[in-house]
């Protein structure tokens, strides 16, 4: 195999699916084809990957007579180049199969369109010459941009080294994110631990943040990177829609109606790339780091490596801090004094374990059962330190063991309640401890639930 | 033999890709400017990059089988025209001004994508434009879906 002229490691960008690509083809009765496809992959030094979705002409042209044309364009420079193919084969399992496969669902689900767009295969061509096309100019050889991220990768990891807890590494993963790689826009999601679902417990350049909200696994870039396990690159997503109206899609097509009180996942509005990697610890899914910019091409496939690289880094910080079960000696007790003023009405609904103060929206779920179990206890005796530990062993809130996620629940009831300023806070003020901060009376009510949650809050019938 | 509807697509802001073949039916591939259906529906008149003695141009001129493929920049629709070169020679003054004003309305429609508009107008070129005419013989709906293909 002769060197190609230009070699397809320096054009890279051309092989990322920003830009479409023209593909043509010829008949063996000498009829010529020309269709539009959206992803020209790389595969190797002489090897590239075309989708196979729709082109039913294209496909029994390639069986007759192998030989195609494709022009790719660079997505920053505006450089074209031809490339004259020759079609090898079909794969329809497989690595370069899944990884394409995995990214063209994730922009189904996000559009909608699951039904229609299924990748049928991906076709293998070789590479038989590659040259600029157009007025495009040779491109200068470059010089590594794997070696150029080892400095910053040091300096995120040294960053990540130095937290203390899982709030803060949490916080500065994000702000490092967009510091030393410009990743501005960015949401921190955990797994929920029925495994159906993710929640987001950390965002960066958002307003308002999105604490809170939940994606189920399965929709969007977010869920389908959770589902498969796999990074997902969406380096141009002018044709699709945001994020969250993919969610709020799914779950009307699922019959229910999308909850008024809830939190939106925030999004960009002009949003032109994303990238959604998947977050690993003990073989098992913990979470999904999720990445939007302005710009198209931000999040190509050639940064995958580096967004698994950053996602299993980030992952490992925040497991070895979410497990830890150690405990600080207890504060000096703060001095208590008679709250003042209009008393606070803070409304516990068993049905979802959903916590409203003054008829505002602060969380449901596991924080939900977290927050009224401090209010209640501080309601009966005026307490306001609690521990981890005491939450872990309180078979009412229903932590499971091991993986509890109860650092990233306390980090979305912190934040809700810090961003709610409702008169209601719970501070960590040391390892593995809380406070609990109330600026009013309280008056608790509980709203029972008639509906199948109703034995989960019987009390229990003792032994 | 193409409806309104279709001919007002080919008329707009749309990426034009234009094939040819060799005798050893090679493809080669040019991008087209200022596509123009006739009044009757039965031709279509465009311009390419096709330098002497380039690949194109042998083509157009030695066998004269063309194909003609039609896509917005959000390729969310796609058209394509199969058909013989009937004529390739020098553009008139009102074919150049027909390419003029397509590779402004393709530069606005892709930068409605986000596509800067220096990007999209590098995508022109220029040199060795010639003009060519060719029967529409069969027309094909190519937007993506499982009709893709289906004649028009």
């Amino acid at each position: 195999m002769s060197e190609l002229s230009v070699p397809l490691e320096s054009i890279r960008p051309c092989l990322q699916g920003v830009l479409p690509s023209w593909l043509v083809t010829c008949s063996a009765e000498g009829v010529p084809n020309a269709t539009i496809l959206s992803i020209v992959r790389y595969v190797d030094f002489e090897r590239v990957a075309l989708t196979r979705q729709f082109f039913n002409k294209t496909r029994a042209n390639l069986d007759e007579n192998p030989q195609a044309l494709v022009i790719v364009v660079d997505p920053g420079s505006g450089d074209q180049f031809a490339l004259d193919l020759r079609y090898l084969h079909t794969e329809s399992e497989g690595a370069i199969f899944d990884e394409v496969e995995a990214n063209l669902t994730a922009v189904a689900s996000q559009m909608g369109m699951s039904d229609v767009f299924r990748l049928r295969g991906v076709d293998i061509h070789r590479v038989l010459r590659c040259d600029t096309f157009g007025e495009t100019a040779a491109p200068e050889p470059k010089r590594s941009a794997d070696r150029d991220a080892l400095p910053v990768l040091d300096e995120f990891m040294r960053r990540l080294a130095l937290c203390v807890d899982y709030a803060d590494a949490a916080r500065v993963g994000l702000e490092t994110l967009d510091d030393l790689f410009g990743f501005a826009y960015s949401i921190l999601l955990t797994a929920d631990e029925r495994g159906d679902r993710l929640f987001a417990v950390a965002s960066n350049g958002y307003v308002p943040s999105g604490v809170g909200a939940e994606v189920p696994v399965g929709v969007g870039l977010v869920g389908v990177a959770a589902d498969r396990r796999r990074v997902v690159c969406v380096p141009n997503l002018a044709r699709t829609r945001a994020m969250n109206a993919a969610v709020q899609d799914s779950i009307r097509r699922s019959g229910a109606e999308p909850s008024g009180v809830e939190i939106e996942l925030p999004g960009l509005e002009r949003v032109q790339s994303a990238a959604a990697v998947p977050l690993l610890a003990h073989g098992e899914l913990t979470g999904v780091l999720y990445l939007e910019s302005e710009r198209q091409g931000d999040f190509s496939p050639g940064k995958e490596r580096l967004l698994r690289i950053l996602g299993a880094q980030l992952s490992a910080t925040l497991a070895v801090l979410e497990a830890d079960r150690g405990e600080s000696g207890p504060a000096e007790p703060a001095p208590t004094t008679a709250l003042q003023g209009e008393p606070l009405a803070v409304a516990y609904y068993q049905a979802d374990d959903s916590v409203f103060v003054d008829d505002a929206y602060v969380v449901k779920g596991v924080p939900g059962r977290i927050m009224w179990k401090l209010l209640r206890e501080h309601a009966a005796d005026g307490r306001t330190s609690f521990t981890n530990r005491e939450l872990r062993l309180d078979e009412r809130l229903g932590l499971p063991a091991g993986n509890d996620n109860l650092e990233a629940r306390l980090l979305v009831l912190r934040k809700r309640l810090a961003a709610l300023e409702c008169g209601v806070t719970v501070e960590r003020v040391a390892r593995g401890r809380l406070s609990l901060g109330v600026s009013a009376p309280l008056t608790l009510v509980e709203v029972p639930t008639t509906g199948p949650m109703r034995a989960a809050h019987q009390p229990s019938a003792g032994g | 033999m193409l409806d309104a509807a279709v001919v007002e697509f080919i008329h707009g802001g749309v990426a034009v890709g234009v094939a040819t073949r060799d005798d050893d039916l090679r493809p080669e591939f040019a991008r087209g400017w200022g596509p123009e259906v006739s009044a009757d529906g039965r031709s279509l008149t465009l311009c390419v990059s096709a330098p002497e003695g380039s690949r194109m141009r042998a083509n157009l001129e030695r066998n004269g089988a063309v194909a003609v493929g039609f896509s917005p920049p959000t390729i969310a629709r796609a058209v394509q025209v199969k058909g013989v070169a009937t004529l390739v020679g020098e553009p008139e003054p009102a074919d150049l001004e027909r390419v003029e004003r397509h590779v402004r309305s393709f530069v606005a429609e892709a930068e409605r994508i986000g596509a800067p508009a220096e990007l999209s107008e590098r995508m022109f070129v220029g040199t060795g434009l010639v003009v060519v005419r060719l029967s529409i013989d069969e027309v094909f709906d190519q937007t993506p879906g499982p009709t893709a293909g289906r004649r028009l």
